[in-house]
């Protein structure tokens, strides 16, 4: 009976696990203090080296994905060179204008991309089994980045940059380091996606992409990494929650951003774990009070 | 760990406007050093020069042997230098152990890959560094409020969590940026025993800038005197409180 | 040749600019980017549309695509912003709030129009074309130009020199000196996002008239081209979008004409990455604008 779960509802799943991988690129981006909502531009180079060198060069599936990442990486440090040195709004416009950029180029390159007709006939290697691991090790590989040296480097540049310096973070180091772990993330999902969907065109790695990814990460919250799991997890299900809905799925959207970001800016896990962690502490309060009587 | 800070005619120019000129300071190790100035005197530029975070226009700071001047603001903070903000600097949604385990940042020395992939070496370190910070509370008394959200503490016990932070990664030179402001006599001078010690103690060299001219004589053992973006006065707490330019320079002000 | 370019350039330029100058001077007051611009831009095109189609002259239609661009602009402030800015993360929020906003907009627009792509019926304004000196002009591109200077002109004269102008200067340059001195900052939020709205209706009627494309995604590339001329102009200066506004549509139109198509849109988003690395502040921007400070 669960097996019949699954097989309806595969597709779901692998698009959620797909997107959870594109929603914690975009969370590591925005954790480490980098405003940065260009993620979908690496998630299309990835996409498309993958798929080209497969589909033009015959190159074995693993390694079409292998070379795609490590061009998103490289590309990724390459954009972090410029990019660190802009701050806020201008460092999220610069970001926005490279989406753009490769969005246009990828139509205008018809001879290498097949330009707005797309690219098809792309094998489709990747399933439900490898979405499962790959998320699985990105979730770790991210869990444990939060808990190290690392992670608490990213933390202090986002919240205080004057105090991380003074407590000897090299700013710029941290976050080319967070632009090219993203864009490993972005790129590699971004691969494994050419390989699930037979074809790829090149507006769905524009501005409504973008949206949707930065969305999963404000809904589920941009501490924990369990945030961005299930912000991808509600917003992925959703449609198909509420059929009746379906129709007015992104004004649905639109209104959970705004009441989200409004009411619980923290987003849906990490308010949930700032709720129980205050009823801890006030439960220890009220113990110790008990002992000192 | 027995270098000295020492500024050679800094000078700072915004425009036209002088911040700092000719600038002559020492700050041994093991001493609790003054700077005092009325409001604008420019004490507050005088700490970001030295820290980097404001290039000098002209002039020399050296750190024991090494110039310093030309480093970038991160790179002085590894030669051995903390402090503290005028207006209190936590991590406002971090909790006071995160607080203080950012603080050791410097002290820590594990690879990325090693924190990217949990290995036992990354996992080791944390654990170590989270030890660290707890007896660094213990120590202060604070342990009970490890977990607590950092902007949810009384201002007095937030300038002293800013202050373990600040001496966390055990620098050879301590700044205090007005660490006394709006506090009574007695949580100030609870603070003041705690950094006396550590110049004491630790031979830790302290830079103390406050506007509580009763505060500053009770601690330092040397007092410059910052005006208009210069020195004006220097030496021991009786001559600086005795001088009559100093005295003419707050009531000016 | 290019000078007809040009001189099309310019018109276009215009457009860009009423909708920039809305867009920056929202930012510049309230460091706000107001990613729900292009919907009330398209909002004016509908509003205009629909009361053609019901009736109404053009004229008439314009005025109430304006005013309803201004107030669908201040409810936008109050749903979307008002909150957050008594929170901290403003910037980050407000972008999410304001992209939620422009998700139902579009949807509502769509809903109305039924997904359709619709248009003003013929003749709405005569289509009459000027000669002279060899260059082409439509009467429809000499009433934009003249609008649009005219929009312009009454949005500086209003800042610069009335008193409730200047209280608007003065809360862009510092709000809690402003409010301590009695100005009203919701008053002065009011005043901004309506007029940064009317000017985008205004912009949104006449692309409808011009291209006659009205549709729920019609404000999307025009949000994009805005950012690029908000930069190039210098975030919140006014004089800067009008300048960047009118290099950008000269820039676009002889893109298009010269140019392989499809390479248009690379060489303009290419150009907002560049002036981002080299000249954040744009031209006519504050230098320390968008750079860190410290080393």
């Amino acid at each position: 009976m669960m097996i019949d779960f699954f097989i309806a509802y595969r597709p779901l799943i692998d698009l959620f696990l797909l997107h959870t991988g594109y929603a914690l690129g975009q969370y590591l981006v925005l954790r480490s203090g980098t405003f940065s909502i260009g993620s979908a531009g690496l998630t299309a180079i990835g996409a498309y080296t993958a798929a080209s060198l497969t589909v033009k060069l015959g190159l074995p599936v693993p390694l079409s994905i292998l070379v795609a990442t490590v061009a998103s990486v490289l590309i990724s440090m390459l954009l972090a060179w410029p990019l660190t040195r802009l701050r806020g709004v201008y460092q999220a416009i610069a970001t926005l204008a490279f989406v753009q950029v490769v969005l246009s180029l990828n139509i205008y390159a018809e001879g290498i991309t097949g330009g707005a007709m797309g690219l098809s006939g792309i094998p489709k290697a990747v399933g439900t089994w490898t979405l499962l691991i790959s998320v699985a090790v990105a979730i770790y590989l991210v869990a444990s980045l939060n808990n190290s040296r690392t992670g608490r480097a990213f933390d202090a540049i986002r919240q205080d940059e004057a105090v991380a310096v003074s407590l000897g973070v090299a700013i710029s180091r941290y976050q080319l380091l967070a632009f090219a772990l993203s864009g490993a993330l972005a790129g590699y999902f971004g691969a494994l996606e050419a390989f699930h969907v037979y074809s790829l065109e090149p507006n769905q790695f524009g501005f409504p992409f973008l949206v949707a990814v930065l969305s999963y990460v404000v809904l589920g919250g941009r501490h924990s990494v369990w945030g961005p799991v299930v912000g991808t997890a509600v917003l992925v299900a959703l449609p198909e929650l509420s059929r009746p809905l379906a129709d007015y799925r992104m004004l649905v959207y639109g209104l959970l951003l705004i009441l989200v970001i409004n009411f619980m800016p923290r987003g849906i896990v990490d308010t949930w774990i700032d709720f129980r962690k205050r009823r801890l502490r006030v439960q220890a309060a009220q113990v110790r009070e008990k002992e000192a009587a | 760990m027995s270098k000295a800070l020492i500024l050679d005619g800094v000078s700072k120019n915004f425009g036209g406007v002088v911040a700092a000129h000719e600038v002559r300071m020492q700050v041994p190790a093991g001493r609790v050093t003054g700077l005092i100035g009325p409001n604008g005197a420019g004490k507050t530029t005088l700490v970001n020069l030295i820290t980097g975070m404001l290039p000098l226009t002209s002039g020399s700071i050296r750190f024991g042997e090494d110039e310093i001047s030309q480093l970038s603001a991160h790179e002085i903070s590894r030669a051995g230098f903390a402090r503290t903000f005028q207006n209190i600097r936590l991590l406002k949604e971090a909790t006071v152990l995160e607080n203080l385990l950012i603080g050791f940042h410097q002290r820590e020395s594990s690879s990325l890959l090693a924190n990217l992939l949990g290995l036992p070496a990354s996992r080791r370190e944390t654990r170590r560094t989270t030890d660290a910070a707890l007896a660094l509370l213990e120590r202060f008394g604070m342990r009970h409020f490890a977990d607590f959200p950092a902007a949810a503490l009384a201002y007095g016990h937030q300038r002293r969590v800013e202050m373990m932070r600040a001496i966390a990664s055990e620098p050879a030179l301590l700044m205090l940026d007005e660490p006394v402001a709006g506090m009574n006599d007695v949580e100030a001078g609870e603070l003041g025993d705690i950094f006396k010690n550590l110049s004491q103690q630790q031979g830790m060299g302290i830079l103390l800038i406050e506007h509580n001219i009763r505060f500053v004589t009770k601690m330092c053992e040397y007092i410059y005197v910052l005006d208009g973006g210069r020195i004006i006065a220097e030496g021991s707490p009786a001559q600086v409180v005795s001088n009559p330019a100093v005295i003419a320079a707050y009531l000016g002000s | 040749m290019i000078i007809q370019q040009l001189l099309n350039g310019l018109i276009v330029g215009g457009v860009y600019a009423l909708f920039a100058i809305g867009f920056t001077l929202v930012f510049g007051i309230h460091q706000i980017l107001n990613l729900a611009h292009g919907a009330v831009f398209m909002t004016g095109a509908f509003v205009a549309l629909y009361s053609v189609l019901a009736g109404l002259p053009l004229w008439l239609g314009f005025v109430l695509g304006v005013i309803g661009g201004g107030i669908l602009s201040v409810l936008i402030e109050f749903v979307a912003f008002r909150r957050l800015r008594k929170q901290g993360e403003e910037e980050f929020g407000a972008i999410i709030s304001a992209i939620g906003v422009n998700l139902i907009l579009i949807t509502v627009a769509q809903k109305i129009s039924g997904t359709q792509i619709m248009r003003f019926p013929f003749e709405t304004f005569p289509v009459v074309v000027y000669e002279f000196a060899g260059l082409r002009v439509s009467a429809l591109q000499l009433v934009m130009a003249v609008l649009a200077a005219l929009l312009v002109f009454s949005i500086t004269w209003y800042l610069s020199k009335t008193a409730a102008g200047r209280q608007v200067r003065a809360v862009a340059g510092n709000e809690r000196a402003a409010v301590l001195s009695g100005v009203n900052p919701n008053f002065v939020f009011f005043q901004t996002f309506f007029m940064s709205g009317a000017l985008a209706a205004a912009a949104g009627v006449m692309v409808g008239l011009a291209f006659n494309n009205i549709h729920f995604m019609m404000g999307e590339p025009y949000l994009l081209r805005g950012f690029v001329v908000i930069i190039l102009g210098g975030l919140g200066s006014i004089s800067g979008a009008l300048v960047a506004g009118l290099l950008l549509g000269m820039i676009q139109t002889l893109s298009v004409a010269y140019l392989p198509s499809g390479l248009t849109d690379t060489i303009i988003f290419s150009l907002l990455f560049l002036i981002l690395l080299v000249r954040p502040h744009g031209l006519l921007g504050r230098p320390e604008a968008g750079l860190m400070r410290g080393r």
